[in-house]
C-alpha cells in the first residue's frame, strides 16, 4: 500500500505491505536515526514527533501514520550545523553509545517546544518515554536544561569552569610524553586529592584531564547512520533464527522442505547443512579458555532458546513465515535448572556429545573448576578467635544493550566474506569465526562500527557465525538481527552464583582467613563461565589484607540460556558476598563497619597474593607468580569524600530513621568498598598507528573498540596530549580487522590503560621522528625538543609547525611518511578503587526498597577525560541499581524465560531514579598511560551490597539472595519476626 | 480474501467501521493502543481497523457525566485539568502510571479500558467510578466484563461526575513499575457513615476487579478503625491466585490488605481533616 507522509517538512510517499511498522517504513526510507530496540513500545528509541508529540513507531502501522507529520533528529539541522539540544547532548556528556540519543534529542524538542523553562521533574517524565541503559539520565537531564537555557537566548556556562582535572597543581609538572616507570622497590606513591569544592589552576596546555567532547558526538547527536544496521545493501536478505521450545531434547527428525519451498526463502539451514565444528564462543585470546562445547548448528538443544535453524528471505515477514513452516520432532530429555541439582548423581547429562572438549566433569555437569590457594585456610581459621560463615545467592541479569545482536554480512568484490557487526571483539569474531566457516581469515573481514551498548554481552562470537552461514549459502547479503525476547533466550547474561564464605577474624579485629566457594551457574554452554568464577574469586579475595586465603569455583551446566561477560565479569558477585559478609562481621563483633573494612583493606604498597594463585582461568602454582602490589590507592579519601555526600553521620541517629509522617517507613544507610582490576595482566593487547597528515593532523588507527563508553574520545586525548595539538587534530578511527591493528577488544576495563598506553607509545615515535624532521628543517639538535600549541620547539626558541613538518617530509625533502606503530602489553593490573554509599527507604509494609541516594567516590588513577569517567560511574551505578532491587531472569518449571521485553524486566527510566552523585578521586597510576586506572567496570561492584547493607541498616534483616524485590524483603522481614531477633 | 491476511482499513465513520467488520471472515482487531502492547507487533493478522476519522479523542463534561472518547490518548487523560481535579485526581494519576510518557502519546483510553493484561491503574479508577464502557452498537458494559454480545470496540468510557473521595495505593519493584498489587478504593460519607464505597483491587486475580466484600464491610457503617481493618481483612480473603516471579498468591493477598488498609487510612483521614 502507498502513504503519505510529511517527514521533516517534506511530504513523503511511502510503499510499504499493510502490516510494516511505521520503524520499519521509516527505516526502509533510510531515515537512520530512528533505532530498534525492541518490538512492544517499551524501550522508546524508535521515537519520533508524530504530530509533535514523541511516540513510539515500533507498535504503530505505518498506515496509521497517513497524512500525518513527523519529526526527526535529521530534520533538526542542516548537514554542517548543529541544533542547541544536539549541542547541549555533546557539551554534558549526554551521548555515550548514542544508540538512545536521537529519541532522546526529539523528545527534548518536543518538551522545550511546550514548555521553555521546564522544571526537573518534567524532563525526567518526558525522558522517561526512553530508555538509556548508558547514563544514568543525570547528563541527559543536564543536557535539556542546558538546551533550554540556550534556546531562551541566555549564555550558559563553560561545561568546564575549571579547566579540566588540574593535573599540575595534582601531579606536578608534567613533561610531556613521559611515562612513568614503576618502581616496585620504592612504593610511595602517595594520593593527592582535592575537595570537589575548590577551584584550582586551569591546565594551559594539553588535552589529557580535560572533559572534551566525545570525538563521534556530532555524527550520534545528529542520528547518523553509523551502527551495524544503519545500511541497505543490493539484494539484501534477512535471516532469522528458529529457537528450541524445549530446555533439552534431541532432535529426533526436522523437515525444512514446506519452509525452502516458501517463495522468497532462500536457504534454511539446519545441523545438517553447516560444518559440525566444536568451538568455545566466549570473546578471548587465543586458545579460548575450555570447554569447547558448542557448534554453530547442532542435532541436540540445551535450554529454551537454543539454535535449531536459520532461514534467510526477502523479507522479513517472509522469513518469520518460514520458521512457522519447519516440522521439528523433539525427543524430550529431563531437563535440569538448578546447578547443585546437576551435579548431584543421577542429574541429566547435558553435554553427552562426544565431540566435546575439555569439559571437566560431563557427568556431574561440571564444566570446569579452579581451586586457588594462598597459605593454610584450615590452620588459619581454627587458631582465629573468631569465625564466621555465610552463604550467598546473586541471580542471573542481561546486559541490557538497547541495540540488539545485528550483523550484516556480504561478500564483497573479491570473494572475501565481510561481517559488519555489533561486536566489542572484532579480532577475535575474525579468528574464531574462520574454522566454523572452513574460510581462512585472510578471508574475513570484520567491522565494527558504532556500538549501541555491549557491556560485555557482545564479548561473544554469537550470532556472526549464523549470519555468514547463510551468506555462504546464498551468495547474497544477508541481515540478522535478534529481537528483543531472543535478547533474553538466546544471548548471554550475568552468572547466577552461589558465594559461601568462611572468615576467621582476631580479637583485634583482623581478617585471619578467608574461604570462598562458588557455584557457578553457566547455563546450556560454558563459553565465559571459566574466566568470569576465576575473577570473582579474584574480587571475593583481593580488597582486604589476610595471610590465608582458599578459593574454589565449580561451573556447573544447567539448562537455562548461557551466562556470559557482563560488565564486572564476576566481581559483582563477589562483591556482594563480600561487603556483605565484612558488614555482617563489624555488626556481630561490635565494630563500625567502615572502620573494620578500613582497618584491613589494602593499601599502598601492599601485595595482592591471591592475583599469584589465580590467573585469567588458570590456577597457578602456589609461589609461581608475581603477585600484583597496589601502588596507588585512594580508598581512605573515597570512603572519606562518599561519607561526607552521603551524610553517613545520620547512620547513628535513632530518630533520622523513622519518618513520623510515614510510620511504615524505615530509612537505612549502607556502604561498600569496592576494588577492580584494570586488564587482564599479560594477555591483553592494543595496539595503535598514527600518521601525520599534510595540514598536521593525524590519523589514529586503533583496534581498541569503543562501545559507547567513549574510549576513541580517551585515546585520540592521550595521542594529542602526546603530539601536542589539541584532540579535534587527531582523527581517530576503530575499529576493521582489514585496516586498524589488533586489539584484544573493549573487555576486561582495559582500552584506556592498554589501549591508551599502546596510543601513547606509538605518538612518541612519531613524535621522536616529528623531532628528527624538525631539527633537520631547523639545523640543529633534536634535543630537548618539545611538541606543544600544534608546533615543534627547539630548545634555542625557535619552532615549526606539525603543518610545515608534515610538508616537509611528505613533499620537500628525503620524503617519507612519519608514521609509527605501536603495540601494548602490561604485567600489571592496578586496582581502581571505590567508596559505594547508598540511602534507602523500606516499606516495612509491603517490602517495596526504594533507593532515594547512590554516592560513588572513585580512585581511577587520572581520569583521561573526567566527563567520560563520570558517566561511566553514574550509568554503570544505575545498571547496578537495577541488579539489587529489580532485574532478574526468571524461568518456570519447564526453564521458560518468563521476561522476555524489557517492561518486565525491568530497566529503571528517568522519572524514578533516585538522586546521584560520582565523585573522582584522583591518583597517579605509574604504569599507566598518564596515570590513568580504569573506570568502566568498577561502578558496578558496590551498590548492590551497599544497598543490602542499607537495608539491614533500616530494618535489620540481612538478606542474603538477590535482588531483594518486594516479597524477598517482605518474606526475610516475617522469618525474622519469627526467628526472633538473629543475628545481623 | 485468503485466511491470515493483513488489512488495513481506515473507517470513515462509525457505519463504514461496523459494515467493514461485518463484511470480514477474518478477526478484527481495532486499533486502539493498549498500554502494555501485545509483542512482537503486529501480532494480530486479519482485519486492522482504524478509528481515526471517527473523531473518539474528547474529555468532556456533560449532563452530570464525565466521557473520554476511546482514542483518547493516556497522556491527555493524565493532563486533563477535568480529570486532574475530580475523585482526587485519580484517573489522571493512573493514566501516568499506565505506561511511559511516549507510549503514553499513543495508547488510548479504549486500549486501556479493554486490556486483558498489563498496568491496572486506569482499570482500577474506573471500576471504583462504576464507570461504563459504551460500544459501538450502542450496549454498554462494566469494565472488566466481556463485551457485550454484537459489540465490536469501544466508543467511550463514562462515569458519574460526582464528588467522591479516591486513593490508588500499590507496591511495586521500582516507582514507575507495572503494580504487583494494587488497590484503589473511593468514598463517599456523611457525619463519617459511609454511604458509598468502591474497593478495586489488582494483582490478586487476573483482571482488576472489585472486592465487594470489603466494600460491605464499609458501606452503611461507620468510617472506623475497626470497619477499615474489616475491609482490609476481607481485601485478604479476595479470590485469585495469581502468582509469578514477581510475587506468590500468597504475598499477593497479604498486600491487597495491607494496600486497602492504606488507602482506607488515606481517605479517612481525609476525611477527618
Ligand atoms: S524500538 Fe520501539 S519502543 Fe523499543
Ligand atoms: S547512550 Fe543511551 S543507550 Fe547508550
Amino acid at each position: 500500500m502507498k502513504i503519505n507522509v510529511e517527514i521533516n517538512g517534506t511530504p513523503h510517499p511511502l510503499e510499504c505491505a499493510p502490516e510494516t511498522t511505521l520503524m520499519d517504513a521509516l527505516r526502509t526510507a533510510r531515515v537512520w536515526s530512528v533505532k530498534h530496540g525492541c518490538e512492544s513500545g517499551d524501550c522508546g528509541a524508535c521515537s519520533v514527533l508524530l504530530n509533535g508529540r514523541l511516540t513510539p513507531t515500533c507498535v504503530m502501522l505505518a498506515a496509521q501514520a497517513d497524512a500525518q507529520q513527523i519529526e526527526t533528529v535529521e530534520g533538526l539541522t542542516e548537514r554542517h550545523e548543529i541544533h542547541p539540544i544536539q549541542q547541549a547532548f555533546i557539551d554534558t556528556g549526554a551521548i555515550q553509545c548514542g544508540f538512545c540519543t536521537p529519541a532522546m534529542i526529539m523528545a527534548t524538542k518536543e518538551l522545550l517546544n511546550r514548555e521553555p523553562a521546564p522544571r526537573e521533574e518534567q524532563v525526567r517524565e518526558v525522558l522517561g518515554g526512553v530508555l538509556c541503559r548508558c547514563t544514568g539520565y543525570l547528563r541527559p537531564v543536564q543536557a535539556v536544561m542546558r538546551a533550554a537555557a540556550m534556546l531562551r537566548g541566555e549564555i550558559v556556562p563553560p561545561v568546564d569552569p575549571h579547566g579540566g582535572l588540574p593535573f599540575e597543581a595534582l601531579f606536578g609538572p608534567r613533561t610531556p610524553g613521559e611515562t612513568p616507570t614503576p618502581d616496585f622497590g620504592n612504593s610511595t606513591t602517595q594520593v593527592q586529592t582535592e575537595p570537589r569544592t575548590v577551584v584550582l589552576p586551569t591546565v594551559q596546555l594539553g588535552s589529557v584531564g580535560r572533559p572534551e567532547p566525545k570525538v563521534d558526538g556530532v555524527k550520534l547527536a545528529k542520528g547518523r547512520p553509523v551502527f551495524a544496521d544503519d545500511i541497505e545493501l543490493p539484494g539484501m536478505l534477512h535471516g532469522a533464527l528458529l529457537t528450541s521450545p524445549v530446555a533439552h531434547a534431541r532432535i529426533k527428525r526436522i523437515d525444512a522442505s514446506a519452509a525452502r519451498k516458501l517463495p522468497g526463502v532462500h536457504a534454511v539451514l539446519t545441523y545438517a547443512d553447516v560444518p559440525r565444528v566444536v568451538y568455545a564462543s566466549g570473546g578471548q585470546s587465543h586458545p579460548n579458555p575450555p570447554p569447547y562445547d558448542q557448534v554453530s548448528l547442532d542435532s541436540k538443544v540445551r535450554h529454551v532458546g537454543d539454535r535449531v535453524a536459520v532461514v534467510a528471505a526477502e523479507t522479513p515477514a517472509i522469513a518469520r513465515a518460514a520458521l512457522l513452516l519447519i516440522e521439528v520432532e523433539y525427543e524430550e530429555l529431563p531437563a535440569v535448572f538448578d546447578a547443585h541439582a546437576a551435579m548431584r548423581p543421577g542429574a541429566p547429562v547435558i553435554h553427552d556429545e562426544p565431540d566435546a572438549v575439555s569439559i571437566t566433569d560431563r557427568d556431574r555437569n561440571l564444566a570446569a573448576e579452579i581451586h586457588a590457594r594462598v597459605g593454610d585456610v584450615e590452620a588459619a581459621l581454627a587458631a582465629a578467635d573468631q569465625r564466621f560463615e555465610r552463604t550467598y545467592t546473586t541471580h542471573q541479569v542481561h546486559q541490557g544493550y538497547i541495540e540488539p545482536h545485528i550483523v550484516v554480512t556480504w561478500w564483497d568484490d573479491e570473494d572475501r566474506l565481510v561481517i559488519r557487526t555489533s561486536t566489542q571483539v572484532p579480532f577475535h569474531v575474525r579468528r574464531m569465526v574462520a574454522p566454523l566457516l572452513e574460510l581462512p581469515v585472510k578471508r574475513i573481514r570484520v567491522i565494527k562500527p558504532r556500538i549501541g551498548g555491549g557491556f560485555g554481552g557482545k564479548q561473544e562470537m554469537l550470532i556472526e557465525d549464523l549470519c555468514a552461514h547463510l551468506t555462504i549459502a546464498t551468495h547474497r547479503p544477508v541481515r540478522f538481527e535478534y529481537t528483543r525476547a531472543q535478547e533474553f533466550t538466546s544471548a548471554r547474561s550475568r552468572h547466577a552464583q552461589t558465594l559461601t564464605f568462611r572468615a576467621g577474624v582476631s580479637q583485634a579485629g583482623d581478617l585471619q582467613a578467608l574461604d570462598l566457594h562458588i557455584v557457578e551457574d553457566t547455563g546450556a554452554y560454558g563459553t565465559h563461565g571459566l574466566t568470569v568464577c576465576s575473577v570473582s574469586g579474584l574480587r571475593g579475595l583481593s580488597t582486604y589484607r589476610c595471610p590465608a586465603l582458599r578459593f574454589h569455583g565449580e561451573i556447573v551446566y544447567t539448562n537455562k540460556p548461557t551466562a556470559g561477560a557482563y560488565r564486572g565479569y564476576g566481581g559483582p558477585q563477589a562483591e556482594f558476598a563480600l561487603e556483605c559478609l565484612m558488614d555482617e562481621i563489624a555488626l556481630l563483633t561490635g565494630r563500625d563497619p567502615v572502620a573494620f573494612r578500613m582497618q584491613n583493606a589494602v593499601r599502598v604498597g601492599d601485595t595482592i597474593p591471591i592475583t599469584a594463585a589465580i590467573g585469567e582461568g588458570e590456577v597457578m602454582e602456589e609461589g609461581a607468580g608475581d603477585p600484583q602490589r597496589v601502588l596507588t590507592c585512594g580508598l581512605p579519601e573515597c570512603v572519606s569524600q562518599g561519607s561526607a555526600a552521603i551524610a553517613w553521620d545520620r547512620r547513628t541517629n535513632a530518630n533520622w530513621h523513622q519518618d513520623p509522617q510515614r510510620p511504615h517507613i524505615r530509612r537505612g544507610l549502607g556502604m561498600a568498598v569496592c576494588m577492580h582490576g584494570t586488564a587482564i595482566p599479560g594477555l591483553d593487547m592494543g595496539a595503535a598507528s598514527i600518521k601525520i597528515n599534510d595540514d598536521g593532523s593525524f590519523n589514529v588507527l586503533v583496534g581498541a573498540t569503543d562501545l559507547g563508553t567513549g574510549s576513541d574520545t580517551v585515546l585520540a586525548q592521550m595521542a594529542a596530549e602526546t603530539l601536542g595539538v589539541p584532540t579535534v587534530d587527531v582523527i581517530i578511527y576503530s575499529s576493521d580487522t582489514d585496516f586498524t591493528p589488533f586489539d584484544t577488544g573493549a573487555y576486561a576495563s582495559s582500552t584506556t590503560y592498554i589501549s591508551g598506553m599502546a596510543v601513547h607509545k606509538a605518538a612518541l615515535q612519531l613524535r621522536n621522528l616529528m623531532f628528527d624532521r624538525a631539527a633537520l628543517m631547523l639545523n640543529c639538535s633534536a634535543d630537548g625538543m618539545t611538541a606543544h600549541n600544534s608546533r615543534v620547539h627547539a630548545n634555542d626558541g625557535r619552532s615549526v609547525s606539525h603543518a610545515e613538518i608534515a610538508l616537509h617530509s611528505l613533499h620537500t625533502q628525503d620524503q617519507q611518511q612519519l608514521m609509527a606503530t605501536a603495540s601494548y602489553v602490561s604485567p600489571y593490573s592496578p586496582p581502581p578503587f571505590g567508596a559505594q554509599f547508598a540511602e534507602v527507604e523500606v516499606d516495612t509494609g509491603t517490602g517495596q526498597v526504594t533507593v532515594i541516594k547512590l554516592v560513588m567516590a572513585v580512585d581511577c588513577g587520572v581520569a583521561i577525560n573526567p566527563l567520560t569517567a563520570l558517566g561511566q560511574i553514574e550509568g554503570g551505578m544505575v545498571q547496578a541499581l537495577g541488579y539489587v532491587v529489580c532485574e532478574e531472569m526468571p524461568y518456570d518449571e519447564l526453564g521458560r524465560m518468563q521476561v522476555a521485553r524489557f517492561g518486565d524486566y525491568r530497566i529503571f527510566s528517568a522519572d524514578e531514579m533516585p538522586e546521584m552523585e560520582a565523585i573522582l578521586v584522583p591518583t597517579y597510576e605509574p604504569t599507566g598511560p598518564f596515570g590513568a586506572k580504569a573506570v568502566a567496570e568498577i561502578p558496578l561492584d558496590g551498590v548492590a551490597p551497599a544497598v543490602a547493607n542499607a537495608v539491614c541498616d533500616a530494618i535489620g534483616v540481612r538478606i542474603r539472595s538477590l535482588p531483594l524485590t518486594p516479597e524477598r524483603v517482605w518474606q526475610a522481614q516475617a522469618q525474622h519476626a519469627v526467628a526472633g531477633a538473629q543475628p545481623a | 480474501m485468503p485466511a491470515n491476511t493483513f488489512i488495513y482499513h481506515r473507517a470513515a465513520d462509525l457505519a463504514d467501521a461496523q459494515k467493514v467488520i461485518q463484511q470480514q471472515s477474518q478477526s478484527t482487531n481495532v486499533l486502539l493502543t493498549q498500554p502494555r502492547v501485545p509483542a512482537p507487533y503486529p501480532v494480530a493478522t486479519g482485519l486492522q481497523l482504524d478509528l481515526r476519522n471517527l473523531n473518539l479523542n474528547f474529555i468532556r463534561s456533560k449532563s452530570g457525566l464525565i466521557e473520554i472518547g476511546t482514542s483518547t490518548t493516556l497522556q491527555a487523560l493524565a493532563d486533563a485539568p477535568l480529570l486532574k481535579r475530580g475523585n482526587n485526581g485519580i484517573v489522571a494519576t493512573a493514566a501516568l502510571h499506565c505506561t511511559h510518557y511516549g507510549l503514553r502519546n499513543l495508547a488510548c483510553a479504549g486500549g486501556a479500558a479493554i486490556a486483558g493484561d498489563g498496568p491496572p491503574d486506569l482499570q482500577l479508577a474506573w471500576l471504583i467510578l462504576d464507570a461504563q464502557i459504551h460500544w459501538d452498537n450502542g450496549t454498554v458494559s462494566t469494565i472488566g466484563a466481556h463485551a457485550p454480545a454484537g459489540a465490536s470496540f469501544p466508543i467511550q468510557i463514562s462515569y458519574t461526575d460526582t464528588v467522591t473521595s479516591a486513593a490508588l495505593h500499590a507496591v511495586r519493584r521500582t516507582p514507575r513499575d507495572e503494580a504487583i498489587v494494587a488497590v484503589a478504593a473511593a468514598l463517599q460519607t456523611q457525619a463519617n457513615q459511609v454511604t458509598h464505597a468502591r474497593i478495586a483491587i489488582s494483582g490478586v486475580g487476573n483482571t482488576p476487579a472489585r472486592c465487594t466484600a470489603a466494600e460491605m464491610a464499609l458501606a452503611g457503617n461507620a468510617l472506623t478503625a475497626a470497619n477499615i481493618e474489616s475491609a482490609a481483612a476481607a481485601a485478604a480473603a479476595t479470590s485469585g491466585s495469581r502468582s509469578d516471579y514477581r510475587g506468590s498468591s500468597a504475598y499477593r493477598h497479604a498486600m491487597a490488605s495491607v494496600l486497602t488498609q492504606r488507602a482506607l487510612d488515606a481517605l479517612a483521614s481525609n476525611n477527618h481533616s
